[in-house]
Parts: structure tokens; sequence; C-alpha cells
């Protein structure tokens, strides 16, 4: 933490007030950030969570199928068309 | 499926949990070049094991899709829109003829493409106010450009799959636990 010594002129109490204020705006602007944040990251939750099922679901049907995975990448087993 | 609470929006349902565990153990086990004939029995049976699975996971796509639609547009004749618009994007891409497993991937498709719309929304109309800062502001654009590549790639595992189930040489329905060999 710095210190400064402002004096204690009228135009120092300004300067402290306006130092104050600027610091309520800043902290605002923090639990607004947070508050969205927080808000998204519980939706993104529910969109990353379905994505993950459709992506087990399809993963079980493609090897039920006949496919299977070659160096993360699907193919159709190989003599099986 | 009544209020929108957190639980709702994945799969929490125990028996529904237990299917997808089951599931993630067997594809596991397969998860290799070369799989034998009973390592795909046993993901044909983990399979049959919980034949409401692919409804239900529609069911909370459903429910997540209006939950990121909600975030969309606070108005209920733009959210209405958007779902219009949702709805168009799933019949565009075949939703109608398409089997249950492309109808979940179609699903995930315009979910991720209502998330995508919801932060460039957020994005658009947050940015022109004095009060965003440069941290939320770069914190957005990284929504942006994430939440568009998930949506990208949605699309291409659509195509991918597919690709593949058209030249499969066993179908699997998985809405009605048929297996038809090809050939």
């Amino acid at each position: 933490m710095i210190s400064a010594y402002l004096g204690n002129d009228e135009a120092a109490f300004t300067f402290a007030a306006f130092d104050r204020m600027m610091s309520d705006l800043r902290q605002a602007d923090r639990k607004q950030a947070q508050a969205e944040r927080s808000e998204w990251f519980e939706l993104d939750r529910g969109v990353d969570d379905f994505g993950d099922l459709v992506q087990v679901l399809t993963a079980a049907v493609l090897l039920a199928s006949g496919c299977h995975r070659h160096k993360r990448s699907w193919r159709v087993q190989r003599g099986q068309r | 499926m009544g209020n929108d609470n957190r639980n709702e929006l994945s799969a929490d349902t125990p028996q529904m949990k237990s299917a997808i565990d089951n599931l993630r153990k067997v594809i596991g086990n397969a998860d290799s070049d070369k799989l034998t004939e009973q390592q795909r029995s046993e993901v044909q049976q983990a399979l049959n094991q919980y034949p409401e699975l692919a409804s239900q996971m529609a069911d909370v796509g459903r429910l997540v899709r209006r939950r990121v639609l909600k975030r969309l547009h606070t108005g209920e004749s733009g959210r209405l829109a958007a779902e219009h618009l949702a709805k168009q994007i799933a019949t565009d891409l075949g939703y109608e003829s398409a089997s249950q497993l492309e109808r979940l991937l179609i699903d995930n498709v315009v979910l991720q493409w209502a998330r995508w719309q919801a932060t460039e929304w957020h994005y658009q109309t947050g940015i022109y106010e004095e009060s965003v800062t440069l941290s939320l502001a770069e914190h957005w654009e990284r929504r942006l450009s994430l939440t568009h590549a998930r949506y990208l790639k949605a699309i291409e595992t659509l195509a991918r799959v597919r690709w593949l189930l058209s030249r499969a040489p066993v179908q699997i329905n998985i809405a009605h636990q048929q297996i038809v060999k090809n050939g």
C-alpha cells in the first residue's frame, strides 16, 4: 500500500472524496463482472453437459454400428462394408 | 421437468447418470483400434439397458435451450423469434427425417448456436455501455471465439457421424433398440 499526504485543505478533501468514488466504481465493476460470469457459468455447464452426454451416446452408437477410433478419429471398420 | 433449476440442466436423474456411467465404462473398454466382437456386443447391450436414454437426453436438451434462449432475448417477442429461428435451423439440418441420434446431434448444434448468439448479443449490447471495463470486454471476446468454435465443431460432428453411419455395417436405432445388419 502506498500512502501519500495531500494536505488538509479543501482541495485535499475533494481529492479524497473523488478517490473513494473511483474506488467504489471499480469495486462495482468487479462485482458486476463476477455476477455476469457466475450466471453464464451455470448456463455454460448445462450446455457443456448436454454436449458431453451426446458425445458419449454418439461414441456408443458408432462403436455398436461397426465403427472404431483410430488416432482420435472415427473410421468404419476395415472390410466391414 | 417443471421448474427451471440447476439439477434439471444435466443428467442428474440416478437412472440416467447410471446409464451414462455404464456407457462411458464400456466405451472406455472398447476404445481401441482392434475392436473385438465381444466388446462391440457389450456396447450394444449397454445401449439396450436403458432405452429411454435418448428421449430423456432430448428433454434435457430442450430445457437447456430454453434457458439459453431466455438469455438471448429478455422480451417475449424476441424470445419467440429466437425460438422460431432455432426450430428453422433444426428443420434445415433435416430434423424431421433424422434418426434419434442425429436429432440429438442437431439439438446440440442448435444449442451451441443459441449460446453463441446469446454471447454475441450480450457482447454487442454491453460493449457500447460506458461501464464495460477492458477486462470484461476481453472476457466476452474470448467467450465469443470459444462459443463460435463449439458451434462449428457441433456441425462438423453431425456431418461426420452422418457420413460414418451411412457406411457402417450395422444400423443401430436407439429409439426402438433395433439392430439391422447391412448386407
